[in-house]
């Protein structure tokens, strides 16, 4: 059984901020990506973790709400379902990601804890009990750090697995790849040069995979400052897509291993 | 406010004009530095957003500010986030009288060698911060007016395979004004990455009071 791509946004912008008369998540999905295949958009990522901008980090149920709100609002292959992908970004006083086993640690169960802090009756962990959460490393950082990061997340509870944000070639690639501890890889292609590339009705799944790590996540364009597919340039959100044909143990794909925000 | 570890130089077009690093600005606008401890500079954003509405339409038909009495510096570092870089840069209003500004300033960023690195800037927010629009801003002496600069940055340690650079230099004009202003960031450091070719972002420009963080 196979599923159409399900497609996604992330951002570090909260999702029930005004924005132009609405929420930010309305705006994006029913305005700034309006033009099919994006107003297909029914999951997000959101920062559980960010260091270096603790204001940009998941502030509870009103972000649920904008999120599934602007959801039920069109026809979708969810069903009106929403998910959100969490992930963490840790920025350490003085080592930034470049910390000691036993500080990536910590860090990876923080970003574990305020998950499970924002828990409710609108986010919950997923019905698969397989929670991917995503390390977003762009600092210098160490193999002792990553490896630690993983342990305290796959030591936190049984539903949650670590997961990486990377790109071949980027420096974090061979920690994670080396860790063996990272479940799945969220990669970036197409981005840097080509940061404005976007085919219509969307491309054929090309995500660039990392050795070793499955591929299922990909950053299809990063539309901070270069537009695809939105109307107005210069919006702070990236589009995603996961992985198509597969259809996940209920039938949303990767969708079903992210917390859910029900639809009702 | 977080201001973490960064070392730039900032600069008018004839003279380097200050330098800030952990927590203090050090700043002089005939070249000599001088140290402006990171508490004065909380106490300018206090009295800054006590600037209302009302004030600023008294303030109106008030003069643009001219470069020549502008510094230009870096305000607040957001960091990086899926591959994106997200700083936002103040002019400091340096004159004895009040002045406006309004609208989305150019910037450009040049490598060492000078080559633009930015194929297109686009007006409107970044990965950090959304755009507040353009409007009027008054800026009272000794205060600043922001906007948000996000670009496109990399990791990769083979920068120089991925059309990336380490060492480069902000510059930025007014909106309806000549003459610009530049500074040096160090994108080689634990606060910045290398920055690489592609499309940047900017705001307009606003107080400090429409980019919360």
């Amino acid at each position: 059984m196979s599923v159409p791509t399900r497609w996604g946004a992330d951002s570090v912008e909260n999702l029930d901020t005004s924005t132009d008369g609405t929420t930010f998540a309305n705006y994006v999905l029913n305005t700034y990506f309006a033009g099919a295949p994006h107003d297909q958009i029914v999951w997000w990522g959101r920062y559980f973790d960010l260091g270096t901008d603790p204001a940009g980090v998941w502030d509870g149920d009103s972000e649920a709400n904008a999120l599934s709100n602007a959801v039920k609002g069109y026809a979708n292959p969810s069903g009106g379902n929403a998910w959100i992908q969490p992930i963490g970004d840790p920025y350490l006083p003085n080592v930034g990601q470049n910390g000691t086993y036993t500080q990536g640690k910590n860090s990876g169960a923080y970003v574990c804890g305020n998950i499970a802090a924002h828990l409710s009756g609108k986010l919950k962990l997923p019905t698969s009990q397989v929670l991917y959460v995503y390390a977003d490393f762009e600092y210098l950082t160490n193999q002792q750090f990553v490896d630690g990061w993983a342990n305290g997340v796959l030591t936190y509870g049984a539903d949650y697995w670590a997961a990486c944000y990377t790109a071949p070639g980027a420096a974090s690639e061979a920690f994670f790849e080396a860790a063996g501890t990272y479940s799945l890889a969220w990669t970036t292609q197409p981005e840097y040069v080509n940061s404005t590339y976007c085919a219509s009705p969307g491309p054929s799944w090309a995500a660039d995979a990392i050795p070793g790590i499955t591929t299922y996540v990909w950053q299809y364009a990063e539309n901070g400052p270069g537009a695809c597919g939105g109307y107005r340039s210069g919006f702070p959100c990236d589009l995603d897509q996961i992985y198509p044909n597969f259809a996940g143990p209920y039938g949303n794909g990767m969708c079903d291993y992210m917390l859910g925000i029900p639809h009702g | 406010m977080r201001v973490r570890c960064v070392g730039i130089w900032v600069a008018t077009t004839t003279a380097v004009v200050g330098f800030a690093t952990m927590g203090t600005v050090l700043a002089s606008r005939d070249g000599g530095l001088v140290a402006l401890p990171e508490s004065a500079r909380l106490s300018a954003m206090i009295v800054r957003e006590a600037l209302g509405p009302s004030e600023a339409a008294k303030s109106l038909g008030k003069p643009r500010c001219p470069v020549s009495e502008l510094r230009f510096g870096l305000y607040h570092n957001f960091g990086r986030a899926m591959s994106q870089d997200g700083v936002l840069f103040s002019f400091e209003n340096l004159s004895a009288s009040v002045c406006t500004l309004e609208g989305y300033p150019s910037v450009q960023v040049y490598s060492k060698g000078g080559e633009a690195m930015l194929t297109r800037l686009v007006h409107g927010g970044g990965m950090f911060f959304s755009d507040p629009g353009a409007r009027v801003v008054v800026i009272r002496p000794r205060h600043e007016g922001l906007f948000g600069f996000s670009w496109p940055s990399t990791d990769q340690p083979k920068v120089d395979q991925t059309g990336c650079v380490k060492e480069a230099t902000v510059r930025s004009t007014l909106p309806s004004e000549s003459g610009s202003l530049k500074l040096k960031l160090d994108f080689n450091s634990r606060e910045f990455t290398p920055v690489c070719k592609g499309v940047g972002g900017v705001t307009a420009i606003a107080p400090a009071s429409s980019f919360p963080f």
